[in-house]
């Protein structure tokens, strides 16, 4: 037999190959027009908004991702130093509420390139491994300072914006603009207190009061009760929180928005 | 008899029909819907039991094919026939189900079905060729058994199987060279039997 009748052998054998029977039409388009009809209908799980905490979880996570992603930016890169860098890297004297600085083995070293944690690593020989962890290290701290400043910073305004409502007289105008902020920001004030590290007693008890002021004026927010506006002011003299956070915010930061006086 | 078909993609007044029907099911027109799927569901349908060797899989393949067919189907150019369209869908589906019916089958078989050898091999009878045929295309290759099933079972051209596989009409006809040869080593002693 050659190849030719064995081809033709194949072939015809081939057609009861999987021999189909005949299609089972109906059944199969009633199948299709089920699943197309379930396809159309929105299940209401789906439509349904992410929980608000998730929303601002994830803000706040977004932020200190930021901060993070910056501060090994700044590992490798070069960065001259500008008037809030300087003070809140450079000055620890001056912001006793910040964490020291990751450059403080280079202070005398002429400003006004900061090094990066590499560069530091070879003015100052140390074993590879130790040179990465604290340039690890140095990063770290640095993106955590950073999102700390810009928290900060935000917290200020709020706190300023609130005693400058509550004196003029309106404080039963609290829109859903300004509890939402202080909600976000006390979310992330908590989270900046789980991963703040003990080595700044100044800085801890500074978060832990803004998270005691930003709860009440949250609690606020949401019944407009008197008595939670008296408690907050007198959270806000008693633990001078408004002149704490003044002093621990680098000088240059922008608070253009204070307007009490 | 070879099933051969001929597929509706030379045609401009098959293109032109098609685009029409296309038309009016994107214009909601149920009945448009109905007359796609019936002029086309026999021929899915064929190719996918081909491919699965199984009623109910070869069912839920094509449901499956035109599900999505009518929910992309605003997406069909008229590049191609319909036909030619839907068929690349139905292949798509079709082997990407059963690559998971395989990895499910493998992942539940066990040692206790592994059938025991015979004790002598029995003479192959002419009765014998189909199933080892059978046999043999099942063992065939991922990448043969598609374009073999395609072309010598259902009678698709290497154009058709080309656009269905994504593969060009050379590769085509390469893997049905390389598919026939393992076949024919498969099945040489058949042709020992009837040349003796």
């Amino acid at each position: 037999m050659n190849n030719d009748e064995l081809d033709e052998m194949l072939r015809d054998a081939a057609q009861t190959y999987n021999l189909p029977p005949a299609p089972p039409r109906e059944a199969m388009w009633e199948a299709i027009a089920r699943a197309r009809e379930a396809s159309t209908i929105v299940p209401i799980m789906s439509v349904r908004r992410a929980p608000r905490w998730l929303v601002r979880a994830a803000g706040v996570a977004a932020v200190l991702m930021v901060g993070i992603a910056i501060g090994r930016g700044m590992r490798d890169t070069p960065v001259v130093v500008g008037p809030v860098a300087s003070a809140l890297l450079a000055v620890p004297a001056v912001q006793p509420a910040l964490p020291a600085p990751i450059v403080s083995k280079a202070q005398d070293e002429p400003a006004p390139t900061l090094r990066t944690g590499r560069q530091v690593a070879a003015v100052h020989p140390r074993t590879t491994r130790e040179s990465a962890a604290a340039g690890d290290l140095a990063s770290d701290q640095t993106a955590y300072r950073l999102a700390v400043v810009e928290h900060l910073t935000r917290t200020e305004v709020l706190l300023t914006s609130f005693r400058a409502r509550e004196r003029s007289g309106s404080e039963a105008k609290m829109d859903a603009q300004f509890s939402a902020l202080s909600r976000d920001l006390l979310s992330t004030t908590r989270l900046l207190l789980a991963v703040h590290r003990a080595d700044d007693p100044t800085m801890t008890r500074l978060l832990q009061d803004l998270e005691y002021v930003l709860m009440q004026i949250s609690q606020y927010a949401a019944d407009g009760r008197r008595v939670d506006l008296d408690a907050i002011n007198q959270s806000l003299d008693r633990r001078n929180v408004l002149p704490k956070l003044r002093s621990t915010i680098p000088a240059g930061v922008s608070t253009s928005t204070s307007t009490e006086s | 008899m070879p099933a051969v078909h001929q597929m509706a993609s030379a045609r401009s007044d098959d293109v032109v029909t098609d685009q029409q029907l296309v038309a009016r099911c994107l214009a909601g027109d149920h009945a448009a819907e109905r007359a796609l799927y019936d002029a086309h569901v026999e021929r899915v349908y064929r190719l996918a039991f081909r491919l699965a060797g199984d009623a109910d899989l070869a069912q839920d393949f094509t449901q499956e094919t035109f599900i999505r067919a009518f929910d992309r189907l605003s997406q069909y150019r008229g590049d191609a026939s319909l036909a030619t369209w839907l068929h690349t869908i139905a292949t798509s589906v079709s082997l990407n189900g059963m690559r998971s019916v395989t990895r499910l089958r493998n992942r539940s078989a066990s040692i206790d079905d592994v059938p025991e050898l015979p004790a002598a091999a029995p003479r192959e009878s002419p009765h014998d060729l189909r199933e080892k045929l059978h046999a043999s295309i099942d063992a065939l290759s991922v990448k043969l058994r598609p374009v073999f099933v395609m072309h010598d079972v259902e009678g698709y051209t290497h154009e058709e199987i080309g656009l269905a596989l994504g593969i060009p009409t050379g590769t085509s006809k390469a893997r049905l060279f390389d598919a026939r040869a393992k076949l024919r080593a498969a099945l040489a002693i058949f042709a020992g039997d009837r040349t003796a």
